[in-house]
């Protein structure tokens, strides 16, 4: 049984031995660590196929035969180890002596191996039919092995603990454990050979280093073989279930049937394991596959994964604060890392900000990196994903990166390390969009310790590229609502504007209306005063008259009750005094039915301005009934030749009534009163008229003519004067193209100028208004 | 100014007005019913005669061609409470109507009225 376990695990490590040898050997047939791997795979698989001929030859001669070429393989074993072992580690320079002892010895040691002084014989030993029986010069090849085989492996260890880098580290470390184990399991062949009752069946560990190996090519891209490694592992994995059928069935054979059947069991046990072998062959595959996939090649079965959950993320998003959220959230979740963040490039400021963070503090925030910064330099030149440890690794190869193809390039890699402390960052990965680096993807250490494997950055690259275009779209989109949204808020406003615009007009309209209407409120006031006022004086004047005439009547009528024989002609006299009264009334009547007659209202007419002050007189009277004014001396100097001049009567009659009260106002208390309006054509221009209303009141400041025409403005006590009076005549006398003026000496009295146009067709004044009764 | 008649036991009856016609008719008048009446055409006059003659009654206008009727009142109830004043005026003025009734006037009568109306109105303030 353990003879043939041993057996066939032999032809299993040969296999495995020597395909990992010739794919090692292929992939670069001049490299040095190649070919002494080559050397060294080929030696163990020599050994292991030396093992399985040798179990399975019955004959001692071609046993023996066998045993010496196991042992030729075994001879060359440790010095290929040794001379891998030194190469791997780079001390081979160091230790070129050491190679070359150990060449020798391994050259002496082949020759001697045909010898009996290396291997006396083979002879039947516990377990085995055969088993070679130790020379004289056996025992120094045995210390040999093993101070080799130890040396290598201390160098390999010391080596995993003082790497520069955590990943050098992990990959030494992975080789030292994976050749000590193989080395551990071999070398239990070498009890039997001083018949030490242990059996040689650990030999299958030595598989264990080509896993071991394996996969730290894998993992640790050793060298670039993935996909024929796992053919291998299949491929032996396989044959190992071959064996392990044929195995069980041989012993449960044995065990029963054999007993009670002649029959050869060996025979039946391999047709046996050949159909379980051929029935369960897929499946058995497809599972090697799988575990391979889903243990060795982890990884990259999830990167496939990632990268397609990933880009279906991404390619869903618009807005880019969630797009960002998205890439930081996956990669903090599917990279298992402590931190992540993005640092994204400001055009404007040429810095790359730190837009979206995830496990970062808030200070970092407002991180920001110059585009000059030697980070920045660095990725945006090497366009790879950058690990912290590598950083490392380069500050201790002098500052020096080499580029594939390239003259290696200088840069400060001491700031480039404190940038990426800075950053807590433990590997950095940018992004570019076209040839410009737009992003970067900070990650912070794995929540799990390791380190990122090539692969990982490798992923993370692709991803950080399909991520520029998605950030970039997105960046767009933003600007795009953005753009949309100021438009919006212009177009909101011009609205608002247009709203005030329209809003504004109409306020104007509404308040020219309003001006409109107190300007026609303000003359009907005036209207109204002068109307009330002129009703005053007329009740006065015809009341007086009238009450003779009724006490006259009511005379008679006492006169007729004391005599009912009176006489018509003793009461003559009477009707004398009401014929008189009577005739007062009429005279009043008449006086006002002229006026109103003259005042056609809205008309402009060639008008004498003689007449016009003429008839203005007897309102002036009307108006200033109370006012006490009889005995004013009122003189007109207006000459015969000046033209008419063009108005309305109504309004000019307004205006000199105004001017008229306000002196009177102004002489009042005065001894002497005196009026006198003096007209003449204007020497420069000669279409005008100018009329000068001088009288010699009280006169007024400098200050009172500076407001004298405003609305509202009066001296006069409160009831007498509205201060509507002047401003009404300046706004007449603009109305019909004229103007007035004042100058007044205090004391002496004040003159108002007055100006209107003349008539074109014009002729001399003529005609002579009524005169209405004065005082 | 003139003085008309002289009697202990007769009314005084003074008349300040500058219309003539009025003057005339209401002194006539009264002549014939037994006053004593004294004439007055400005308010300077009129407030003269009540100093001097201290009238049982006034007939005063308002519209005075020297000084306002309202002046007369006010002086001639300051200086002759007992004078019973009748104010008159053509001129239609309620604020001249309020003053005349502020500063004491025992009566107010509005042109035009006839003799028949002031001989009541100066009956009533005499039998007061």
């Amino acid at each position: 049984m353990i003879q043939l376990f041993c057996g066939w695990t032999g032809l299993i490590n040969f296999l495995a031995c020597a395909t990992l040898a010739l794919i090692v050997l292929f992939k670069n047939r001049r490299g040095k660590i190649n070919l002494i791997f080559a050397l060294w795979s080929f030696s163990v698989a020599f050994w292991s196929l030396g093992y399985f001929a040798w179990l399975f030859t019955p004959e001692h001669e071609a046993a023996l035969l066998w045993s010496r070429v196991l042992m030729g393989g075994a001879i060359v074993i440790p010095t290929a180890y040794l001379h891998f072992a030194l190469v791997y580690l780079n001390l081979d320079n160091k230790h070129r002596l050491l190679i070359a002892i150990s060449y020798v010895f391994m050259g002496v040691y082949l020759i001697l191996n045909f010898t009996p002084l290396f291997i006396q014989s083979v002879e039947p030993r516990h377990w085995f039919q055969w088993w070679p029986v130790p020379g004289p010069l056996y025992h120094p090849f045995q210390i040999f092995f093993i101070i080799a085989v130890a040396y290598a492996q201390f160098l390999l260890f010391r080596r995993s603990q003082t790497a520069g880098t955590e990943v050098e580290r992990k990959q030494f470390r992975i080789v030292a454990w994976g050749t000590f184990i193989g080395y551990l399991g071999g070398s239990t062949n070498f009890f039997l050979w001083y018949n030490i009752p242990v059996p040689p069946v650990f030999n299958f560990l030595v598989t264990c280093y080509v896993a071991f190996v394996a996969y730290a090519i894998v993992y640790y891209k050793l060298w670039d073989i993935e996909f024929i490694i796992r053919k291998t592992i299949v491929f032996t994995g396989i044959l190992g279930l071959f064996l392990f059928a044929f195995l069980c069935s041989t012993y449960i054979l044995n065990l029963f049937i054999s007993k009670y059947v002649g029959i050869q069991s060996d025979n039946i046990a391999a047709l046996i394991a050949f159909a379980i072998g051929i029935v369960s062959y897929r499946s058995v595959e497809a599972f090697l596959i799988n575990l391979t996939d889903r243990y060795l090649f982890q990884k990259k079965y999830d990167y496939q994964k990632f990268l397609k959950d990933a880009t279906r993320g991404i390619s869903k998003i618009e807005s880019l604060g969630h797009l960002l959220n998205l890439v930081v959230h996956f990669i903090t979740m599917k990279m298992r890392v402590k931190c992540a963040a993005v640092l994204t490039r400001n055009k404007d400021t040429a810095e790359f900000c730190l837009v979206y963070q995830r496990g970062f503090d808030k200070r970092y925030l407002d991180y920001r990196l110059k585009d000059m910064d030697p980070l920045i330099l660095y990725l945006a030149r090497e366009k790879e994903g950058v690990e912290l440890e590598h950083i490392k690794g380069y500050i201790g190869a002098g500052n020096r990166k080499t580029v594939k193809g390239e003259s290696p390039h200088v840069y400060d890699f001491h700031a480039i390390k404190s940038r990426m402390e800075e950053l807590r960052a433990a590997c950095l990965v940018p992004s570019f969009l076209g040839k410009e680096l737009r992003n970067i993807l900070v990650l912070g250490e794995k929540k799990s310790g390791n380190f990122f494997s090539t692969g990982d950055i490798n992923v993370l690259f692709t991803l950080a590229q399909e991520s520029a275009i998605a950030i970039e779209n997105a960046r767009l989109y933003d600007e795009a609502i953005k753009k949309t949204q100021e438009l919006g808020e212009i177009n909101s406003q011009l609205e608002y504007a247009k709203n005030l615009l329209v809003k504004a007009l109409r306020d104007t309209e509404v308040a020219n209306k309003q001006l409109q209407d107190t300007q026609a409120q303000l003359i009907h006031e005036q209207k109204m005063a002068t109307l009330g006022r002129l009703a005053a004086s007329v009740g006065h004047e015809v009341n007086n008259p009238l009450t003779i005439l009724s006490m006259n009547v009511s005379r008679v009528l006492l006169k007729f009750r004391k005599n009912s024989d009176l006489k018509v002609g003793e009461i003559l006299d009477t009707f004398d005094k009401m014929e008189q009264n009577i005739g007062r009334i009429k005279a009043v009547v008449n006086t006002l039915t002229g006026l109103l007659k003259k005042s056609e209202k809205g008309k402009f007419e060639p008008l004498s301005l003689k007449l016009i002050l003429e008839e203005t007189l007897p309102l002036v009277q009307f108006q200033t009934y109370l006012d006490n004014l009889t005995g004013t001396e009122v003189e007109f100097d207006v000459p015969g030749h000046l033209p008419l001049v063009r108005g309305d009567l109504e309004r000019l009659q307004e205006v000199f009534l105004n001017l008229f009260i306000n002196a009177y106002h102004a002489m009042e208390g005065k001894r002497k009163r005196r009026i006198r309006v003096h007209a003449e054509e204007e020497p420069e221009q000669a279409h005008m008229v100018l009329i000068h209303f001088e009288d010699n009141g009280c006169g007024m400041t400098e200050e009172v003519m500076k407001k004298i025409f405003n609305y509202s403005f009066t001296t006069k006590p409160p009831g007498r004067g509205s201060g509507m009076g002047l401003y009404m005549c300046k706004y007449i006398l603009e109305l019909h193209g004229g103007d007035i003026k004042v100058s007044s000496k205090i004391g002496q009295g004040t003159t108002f100028t007055l100006s209107l146009p003349a008539c074109s067709d014009t002729a001399a004044t003529k005609g002579e208004g009524q005169q209405a009764k004065s005082g | 100014m003139e003085k008309v008649g002289e009697s202990v036991a007769v009314t005084k009856l003074l008349i300040v007005d500058d219309e003539e016609g009025i003057v005339e008719e209401v002194k006539d008048f009264f002549l014939e019913e037994g006053f004593e009446v004294a004439t007055a055409d400005t308010g300077k006059g009129g407030m003269d005669c009540i100093k001097t003659m201290k009238p049982d009654i006034v007939l005063l206008d308002i519209k005075l061609p020297d000084i306002s009727g309202l002046q007369v009142l006010k002086m001639c109830k300051e200086i002759s409470p007992n004078t019973k004043v009748i104010v008159n005026t053509g001129y239609v003025d309620q604020s001249i109507i309020d003053e005349a009734e502020k500063l004491g006037r025992d009566a107010f009568l509005q042109k035009p009225f006839n003799l028949l109306l002031l001989k009541e109105e100066v009956d009533r303030l005499l039998a007061l």
